[in-house]
């Protein structure tokens, strides 16, 4: 059985989820484990696939991990008060010390991008800016998530069209060599995606585009919803008090 | 219902890019309801710029378009985007929702037409070009004949009293571009084609304009002015091969 919840009910269910799993206090274990059962338990009864999770909290720990992986790097000059023979050392010490920092900081960053990833899986783009709008995000906003949603899409396809241009007249191009060739192609990148942008944005105007994605299922928030809503708060609360 | 009205009127229309470049000089042309009126001129003649002005995208610098006899301004740019149907030259700039059903909902939905006539009107219109099987794909993944077709379709399903085509036929190969012929010519409506495909035009239009350095050169009955082989050498254009046949 699959379930389905209304965009607004998804959406902050993964905020109140999120919160609680910043807001747990300290180093445990038992919360982490906990809150990552209970959203597995959760994508699968609501049909995500394990790929697309993967795929999306990859894209987090990228720029999570190592940010997590300096973050004990922050206590070096505490620890250099202490006599310290030198920095190697000194920057053994801090991670001796404050490596739970790191895992802190890395669990709490994978767990909130999975539980945002769950919320807005096999969720097209309009609901979910649809869904946006109708929790009173500030118009500026919603506006920028659909431009940055519509570009992503035409910055790839011309990415992609670039590099089959490169790869046809230039296909024994070594690793160094393309990246300083792709480097010069970057602005050039970004102004052809520019472009097509304008030419896309002036299609939707003249279909009538007013600034909101049109939707057709207006959400209506049933009884299911606030259950959703509610469980999330107590699992929220569970996994700040554990 | 509009036979009393003009669909298309150009006013001194004048346009110029922010170089300085003049792309639309003192332009004013009528166009009847139920007219085909071919759109000519070289690459640069200033045929783009003209079709941006028909809904309102581009902005007149100098002068008036007006639609149905009233001016294009803010209050009636919403109307106005719905009576004049703009299909563009690349219909990748066109299918940018997830699914073709998608993109050609996307227009009757700005309308604010319930959900049933949006549903009625998609698959009318998807069925008329031949692409009801394939709502449910995403724009990207069609051949190039049949994203032109779809791009067309997200048109069509606002039933645009006016349709606005800039190179309907350019990449298409003969067996889709034939096929796009036959469709256009059994369309009820307005249509102004902006094209260098003079055969298409000989065979869908009875009336030309002529468009070079954003002047108009020429006004006139399509194959007349096909036929004068200096006004179109002139002009950067070609004498269609149909036109030379006795």
């Amino acid at each position: 059985m699959k379930l389905s919840f209304d965009i607004r009910a998804r959406l902050l269910s993964s905020l109140v989820l999120i919160i609680g799993i910043v807001c747990c206090p300290r180093p445990n274990l038992r919360a982490g484990i906990f809150a990552l059962l209970g959203l597995l338990i959760i994508a699968r009864l609501l049909g995500v696939g394990a790929a697309t999770l993967a795929k999306r909290v990859g894209a987090v720990a990228v720029f999570a991990l190592p940010i997590a992986a300096a973050a004990p790097l922050a206590h070096l000059s505490s620890l250099a008060a202490a006599a310290d023979p030198g920095l190697p050392a000194r920057i053994a010490a801090c991670y001796r010390v404050y490596w739970p920092l790191a895992a802190v900081i890395a669990a709490k960053s994978l767990l909130s991008a999975l539980t945002l990833a769950i919320a807005v899986a096999n969720t097209p783009a309009p609901e979910l800016l649809h869904g946006l709008e109708h929790l009173k995000l500030p118009r500026v906003f919603i506006m920028l998530a659909a431009f940055m949603t519509r570009f992503t899409g035409l910055f790839a396809a011309q990415l992609a069209r670039m590099r089959q241009a490169l790869a046809s007249r230039a296909p024994n191009l070594g690793p160094w060599r393309r990246t300083v060739v792709y480097g010069r192609l970057g602005g050039n990148l970004f102004v052809r995606a520019y472009e097509r942008g304008e030419r896309v944005h002036a299609a939707m105007l003249s279909r009538g585009y007013t600034g909101s994605l049109p939707w057709p299922n207006h959400p209506r928030w049933q009884i299911k919803d606030t259950a959703a809503l509610a469980f999330a708060t107590l699992m929220a609360a569970a996994i700040a008090l554990m | 219902m509009h036979c009393n009205k003009n669909a298309i009127e150009l006013r001194g229309l004048s346009y110029a890019y922010p170089d300085g470049t003049a792309a639309l000089d003192n332009l004013s042309v009528t166009i009847r309801h139920t007219e085909r009126v071919a759109l000519l001129g070289p690459n640069g003649a200033g045929k783009s710029t003209l079709i941006g002005h028909l809904n309102g995208i581009t902005q007149a610098q100098t002068g008036t378009v007006l639609i149905d006899d009233e001016p294009i301004t803010p209050a009636t740019l919403k109307s106005v985007r719905e009576r004049v149907g703009i299909v563009f030259q690349d219909p990748d700039d066109m299918l940018f929702m997830t699914t073709i059903y998608d993109d050609v909902a996307f227009g009757p939905r700005n309308m604010g037409l319930t959900a049933d006539t949006v549903d009625s009107r998609v698959q009318q219109t998807l069925a008329a070009v031949g692409l009801d099987a394939l709502l449910q794909k995403p724009g990207m993944h069609l051949s190039f004949g049949q994203k032109k077709r779809a791009a067309l379709a997200s048109v069509l399903s606002m039933q645009p009293a006016i349709l606005v085509l800039d190179e309907p036929t350019s990449n298409l190969d003969p067996r889709a571009r034939r096929a796009m012929i036959d469709f256009l010519k059994q369309l009820d409506v307005t249509l102004l084609l902006a094209t260098h495909d003079l055969d298409l035009a000989w065979e869908l239009t009875s009336r030309a304009l002529v468009l070079d350095a954003g002047h108009l050169v020429a006004d006139g009955p399509t194959h007349d002015l096909m036929r004068d082989a200096d006004l179109m050498r002139t002009h950067g254009l070609d004498t269609p091969p149909l036109a030379t046949r006795p």
